[in-house]
């Protein structure tokens, strides 16, 4: 158990998070339940204002009840960039000490009330996009399958059908994992064999990608020696 | 809202409590958390501080509330006192605060037990009233310690009621039961009883209370049978069930403490309980303080919170504090304490 918590949106941010820590061996953080659960109507565009509220103040008990030094916020910059995702953790920290101002991404600020440091870091690429647009970055085996897609998405454009760079992403890592990723012998077992859990066990990743350096440094930023 | 109703409390060196403050107390007031972090000690603060409207019912209830959970010990040890701390205090600011205060000094008992006194250790009780009125009164502290001076023959005992206002988490007793069921006669609410009970167990018509030589016996009156059946033959769930209804009415605009409710009841009927548990603490303007284990208990109560706006119903954790080794409780309101069920939220001090 740690002294430090990170916050993830969702419980594939979960499990990468889980996978990428064994790479970092300094990190010394626990990772919460996600924000979001797969039915909350809240997070359907991505981690709401209300739904990462109510997520701080149960982490507020837990600064008394677990004794929590570090609190660390991960999210998405999704369509909406870096600046306007540091302004939503700002807007719900004040839910929890009115005082505290967070005002950039991968710095610790303190709140003398809760007696407890609070950062935020926003996975991107580039400035925008989501976990699923890190993992089309990092894969490290050959994506024929997927990569047709975007043969697909252009046809989609002609027709005047346009697809979001979100859902495109989702898609792209939906046929990476199970065409590219998994053997025929798995393919029959997709749902358990072919999900995100399962991928992060092979080596379809690379965690030495230089668009994980941002994300790594942040993560070793928990370790009581920084 | 209850008349004598408390919206907030500060505890200082009662029990487990060095310094607890609880606010936003409501009318039906819901109390989880893990084991030793003061949940019942909460209740029993609860019940001394708004049993005692002197210093005499403040004495009374100390040694009731030591009794209880001694009464099976010969000796009866003083040990409501925070570690080594020497004052209690119960109050609510603008409303009125208890005192007890271990006496650095002997105090004369001559007066309190006549000519077997002699200058020994004492308690001070001290009651000071929303009004402005005080009351104060000294005691020798090894009567609250040997069983035998249990009843003190002293007349201010008895001016106390004797209906029940706290729920073990044991079983009651019928003869208990009977009192309570009879106060629910006595405010005409007995078809409201016999109806709940059909829908908490669909085979009970009515419940009788049939005098006999030897006292009062409850019984049911079931589908499908032509002789009444014992209600102690029945299961616990049904007793503390109409225990808790006829005690909600039998404390009719006072308050009625209950420890770990889900004792003995079927997960199924959680809701059916905190359905007439909303209703009846509204109806009879009773104000409850409950503890519970159960999540299962805790998310009933939550469902409840939604369907009835009328009661003003609150969550708390109780949890100790490991930045100061403290015991705190945080209130949770109905959204956030959904959220919590819902994600996974370590509600009761996980």
């Amino acid at each position: 158990m740690s002294n430090n918590l990170l916050i993830v949106e969702s419980e594939n941010d979960k499990l990468f998070i889980e996978r990428l820590k064994q790479e970092i061996t300094t990190a010394d953080f626990d990772i919460d339940t996600p924000a979001c659960t797969i039915s909350d109507y809240e997070c359907l565009g991505g981690l709401s204002l209300t739904a990462l509220k109510k997520k701080l103040i149960e982490i507020k008990f837990d600064i008394a009840k677990k004794g929590l030094d570090k609190i660390g916020i991960l999210l998405d910059a999704d369509n909406k960039g870096i600046e306007a995702r540091v302004k939503l953790v700002d807007d719900a920290v004040k839910s929890i000490d009115q005082e505290l101002t967070v005002s950039a991404s991968n710095t610790w600020y303190r709140s003398a009330a809760l007696d407890v440091q609070i950062s935020c870091h926003v996975l991107n690429v580039n400035g925008s996009g989501e976990l699923e647009t890190l993992l089309k970055s990092i894969k490290s085996k050959d994506s024929g399958h997927a990569d047709c897609l975007t043969a697909w998405k252009n046809c989609l454009f002609t027709n005047g059908k346009a697809i979001s760079d979100k859902d495109f992403d989702k898609f792209w890592l939906s046929v990476y994992l199970r065409y590219d990723g998994c053997t025929d012998a798995e393919q029959k077992q997709a749902g358990r064999q072919c999900n995100l859990e399962a991928s992060l066990k092979k080596d379809l990743w690379d965690f030495s990608h230089a668009c994980l350096d941002d994300l790594t440094r942040y993560l070793r930023t928990f370790n009581p020696q920084h | 809202m209850p008349t004598q109703a408390i919206q907030n409390l500060e505890i200082t060196n009662f029990k487990c409590f060095k310094d607890l403050k609880v606010s936003g107390i409501g009318q039906v007031n819901l109390i989880g958390g893990k084991n030793n972090v003061g949940k019942t000690a909460f209740l029993e603060a609860v019940e001394l501080f708004l049993n005692s409207k002197t210093a005499s019912d403040l004495i009374f209830m100390f040694k009731t509330i030591l009794k209880r959970r001694q009464n099976e010990i010969k000796y009866c040890e003083v040990d409501i006192f925070y570690s080594n701390e020497k004052e209690i205090t119960l109050s609510t600011p603008h409303f009125k605060s208890c005192r007890i205060k271990r006496l650095s000094d002997y105090i004369d008992n001559s007066a309190s037990i006549g000519d077997r006194g002699l200058p020994t250790e004492g308690l001070s009780f001290f009651l000071k009233e929303a009004n402005g009125n005080e009351d104060e009164k000294s005691f020798p502290s090894y009567l609250f310690t040997k069983p035998e001076t249990y009843d003190f023959h002293i007349d201010f005992w008895k001016n106390f009621s004797g209906i029940i206002t706290y729920i073990s988490s044991a079983k009651l007793k019928e003869q208990d039961i009977a009192i309570l069921l009879g106060k629910l006669i006595d405010v005409d609410r007995e078809d409201l009883l016999n109806k709940s009970l059909s829908s908490f167990d669909s085979n009970i018509i009515t419940i009788k209370q049939i005098a006999t030589q030897q006292g009062v016996v409850l019984k049911l009156k079931l589908k499908n049978q032509n002789n009444l059946v014992l209600l102690s033959s029945l299961g616990e769930g049904v007793n503390r069930y109409i225990a808790i209804i006829c005690a909600i009415w039998a404390n009719k605009d006072g308050f009625l403490l209950i420890d770990e409710i889900e004792n003995g009841i079927h997960y199924t009927n959680y809701k059916k309980l905190w359905e007439i548990i909303f209703e009846a603490s509204v109806a009879a303007n009773c104000q409850l303080f409950i503890t519970s284990h159960s999540k299962e208990c805790i998310s009933a109560f939550n469902d409840i919170q939604f369907e009835n706006d009328k009661c003003d119903a609150q969550y708390f954790e109780f949890y100790k504090n490991l930045k100061t080794g403290l015991i705190d409780a945080s209130g949770r309101d109905k959204e956030q304490l959904r959220y919590a069920l819902t994600h996974e939220g370590r509600i009761r001090g996980e």
